[in-house]
């Protein structure tokens, strides 16, 4: 009988812990998936900050930023060579 | 007691006897009755466990489990030094279920006795026309446009599904609509590819389009140029996740399943280009085909050590970002995919064989007197009575490669041009790479023979002349061009011609862009410069144009010890000039002069004044 007893606490208490431990699997699986989301909006912000910096650095830009300025690109053909190898 | 007296008497011992019978029967018939259904319930069970096992499972996930794809992220492609040619941009797609919209008219006729209902519904109905106000603001559409997509009734008896109301918006417009929690608003992550550079490298890197899976996924697929041609290698695989969804639709564990598969992002492909020398090469040629009117321009620059593509430009370009409204012609990358006659730029190859051969030497003499061959004249522009072989090359002799090359067996000549790629495809995995044209040895005449030694009755693309040119630059080791940065893997090569005739070869065609040769307008200060002007008539409708031509100059420097090759051809020039030596050579000078500036190469000769050419 006390042994009957005893199997039915540990039975129960095994499935309030089963239960509590599954509701908290389920906490953290939804901390790992805010986790990741916010690891992918980091990593679309990282994106876009990427393309941006290809953005600003396309030639064509920097040519008329340069231009705007009265730069321009030495002419290659016509340079003269300070030392020779 | 009397009654129970009387009870007892009315029942007797035999009537008692029957009545515990039928008791006991009752009960049995119960119990079997209880059996029979245990029976019934278990036989169900079992047929449940073991016959439709997977039916039952499938339709109890159904009700839980989810199967969410993970989309693979496609690959950027770089240049040499990192930079970022094509990249995913992420976007939102806004989807709208129609079968989610609000009816307010139905409801407000539901409620139409309770006040306090019908106005709370009224509100309802104001905010969501407000909603429907910014959003029609932010997503650039007009407000009625909108409200007839949010009008459920302009569903009715059309077939179910999502509708996508606006593809690829910003990011934070998306999370603006977000907030706005609209009924049968749905938002995707989708990503759309980008080249930061737009058109320079449109024709080498290519276009994709987007295209829906079976599972109304989006992917980004490749559709021409190198972005086709790895697009397995940059699309990765989707992955798959098997979870579990409460009644809100929110994931709140994951299943172990096998159906669960890891997403593999796609590979990054980094080229072999350069954008530096990209970006020049296309200064130098856009200017070229505008000053001379010309159809259109092609460059190609090689590193002349490792057969690694530097630069390849078209011009004209287009937009890779919005390339259906460009014309199909404009998106080819003509270097490549498309031919032309090599004219005197051939010369090089067939003088180099008979060197190769010990049939000439550069000092030898030939007669370069005009003479007939199966009744037509070969001749040159300028009449000289005779040339060394030096000569052939430097004033471009077309009677003296004629005569070099009747020196040559025809299935020597034949195998040896095969070898050098002439009529094989260069194998640089480029789609559509066109292979040329050489017509096998026995079809050739002594005219046939006469004119393929000056370029004639042969097509090869730009790339396949730059190919074939890397014999001279790297020690008679034919290189194989690649669009993909070796790193520390060796090029591969095949010996070709003897490394002293490469000597000779670099010292003969040094002599184009000194002083008296055809090319001297492709000469660069400081720098020894070998090289070919070539200029071909066009063949159009079988027949050869005395109008259009195609200028061209091939070359490599420094001549000593070769970094780069450049092949320049400016198809149909109009305006001041056409010749090779007039219109491809100063292309060639300048494209040259930037990129061996970019590279950082030191000029072998001093050079004590600027020269400025015409």
């Amino acid at each position: 009988m006390k042994l009957n007893a005893c199997l039915l606490i540990v039975t129960v208490a095994s499935a309030m812990l089963l239960i509590s431990m599954r509701s908290q699997t389920r906490g953290y699986f939804g901390l790992k998936e805010n986790q990741k989301r916010l690891m992918q909006n980091l990593e679309e912000e990282y994106r876009l900050m990427l393309l941006e910096k290809a953005q600003l650095t396309n030639i064509d830009r920097i040519k008329k930023k340069a231009s705007s300025v009265g730069m321009q690109l030495p002419d290659f053909t016509a340079r003269r060579a300070l030392k020779a190898k | 007691m009397l009654v129970q007296e009387n009870y007892r008497k009315i029942r007797t011992n035999q009537e008692r006897k029957r009545r515990r019978i039928s008791e006991n029967t009752r009960i049995n018939l119960v119990l079997a009755g209880l059996f029979a259904l245990f029976v019934v319930v278990f036989a169900r069970v079992v047929y449940f466990q073991w016959s439709e096992v997977s039916k039952w499972e499938a339709h109890g996930n159904s009700i839980y489990y989810r199967k969410v794809p993970i989309i693979a992220e496609r690959g950027r492609i770089l240049d040499r030094n990192g930079v970022i040619l094509a990249m995913n941009e992420p976007r939102r797609n806004i989807i709208l279920d129609p079968y989610q919209l609000p009816k307010f008219d139905l409801e407000k006729r539901k409620v139409q006795n309770k006040p306090a209902l019908l106005a709370r519904v009224k509100q309802n109905e104001q905010d969501f026309y407000r909603h429907l106000d910014q959003l029609a603001d932010w997503l650039g559409e007009t407000r009625e446009e909108l409200y007839a997509q949010f009008n459920y009734r302009n569903y009715e008896g059309k077939p179910k599904g999502d509708r996508y109301l606006k593809r690829k918006i910003d990011k934070l417009v998306a999370d603006k609509v977000k907030a706005l929690h609209l009924p049968g608003i749905k938002i995707a992550p989708v990503a759309a590819r980008r080249y930061p550079d737009g058109s320079l490298f449109a024709q080498i890197v290519g276009v994709t389009k987007v295209d829906v899976d079976l599972q109304n996924n989006e992917r980004i697929i490749g559709l021409e140029g190198l972005e086709y041609q790895f697009d397995r290698y940059l699309r990765g695989k989707n992955g798959l996740r098997v979870m579990v969804q409460d009644n809100t639709g929110r994931y709140i564990d994951n299943v172990s399943s096998d159906k669960n598969t890891a997403v593999q992002d796609g590979r990054d492909l980094v080229l072999s280009i350069d954008k530096n020398i990209q970006s020049a090469t296309m200064d130098v040629l856009r200017e070229t085909v505008q000053a001379h009117q010309a159809t259109s321009g092609s460059a190609v620059v090689l590193d002349a050590k490792t057969g690694e593509v530097l630069a390849m430009v078209n011009y004209p370009d287009f937009n890779p970002s919005q390339f259906t409204k460009y014309d199909v012609k404009l998106r080819r990358n003509y270097a490549v995919n498309d031919l032309m006659e090599p004219g005197s730029l051939f010369k090089p190859l067939v003088i180099a064989k008979a060197l190769d051969e010990g049939k000439v030497k550069p000092d030898t003499w030939i007669n370069t007197n005009p003479y007939v061959v199966q009744n037509h004249r070969i001749e040159d522009v300028g009449s000289h009575a005779q040339l060394t072989v030096t000569g052939i090359i430097t004033k471009s002799s077309n009677v003296g490669s004629s005569k070099v090359m009747a020196l040559l067996d025809s299935k020597d000549v034949f195998d040896y041009l095969v070898s050098i790629g002439v009529g094989r495809k260069p194998n640089s995995g480029f789609p559509g790479e066109a292979a040329g044209i050489l017509h096998n040895w026995k079809q050739w005449k002594p005219l046939d023979k006469a004119t393929l030694s000056y370029g004639y009755g042969v097509q090869m693309s730009l790339l396949q002349l730059a190919r074939a040119y890397t014999i001279f630059t790297n020690n008679g080791q034919l290189l194989t061009p690649t669009f993909l940065k070796l790193g520390q893997n060796a090029p591969r090569t095949i010996p070709v011609i003897k490394p002293t005739t490469a000597k000779w070869m670099r010292s003969i065609m040094t002599t184009v862009t000194e002083p008296g040769g055809t090319g001297t307008r492709a000469a660069i200060p400081g720098f020894k410069v070998a090289g070919k002007s070539g200029t071909a008539r066009k063949l159009i409708h079988g027949r050869y144009s005395s109008n259009d031509h195609v200028a061209m100059f091939a070359g490599y420097a420094p001549a000593e010890n070769p970094r780069l090759i450049v092949v320049v051809g400016i198809d149909s020039p109009r305006v001041d000039g056409y010749y090779g030596g007039v219109v491809a050579a100063p292309a060639f000078g300048q494209i040259m002069a930037s990129a061996l500036s970019i590279l950082g190469e030191i000029p072998s000769e001093p050079v004590t004044a600027a020269k400025k050419q015409p």
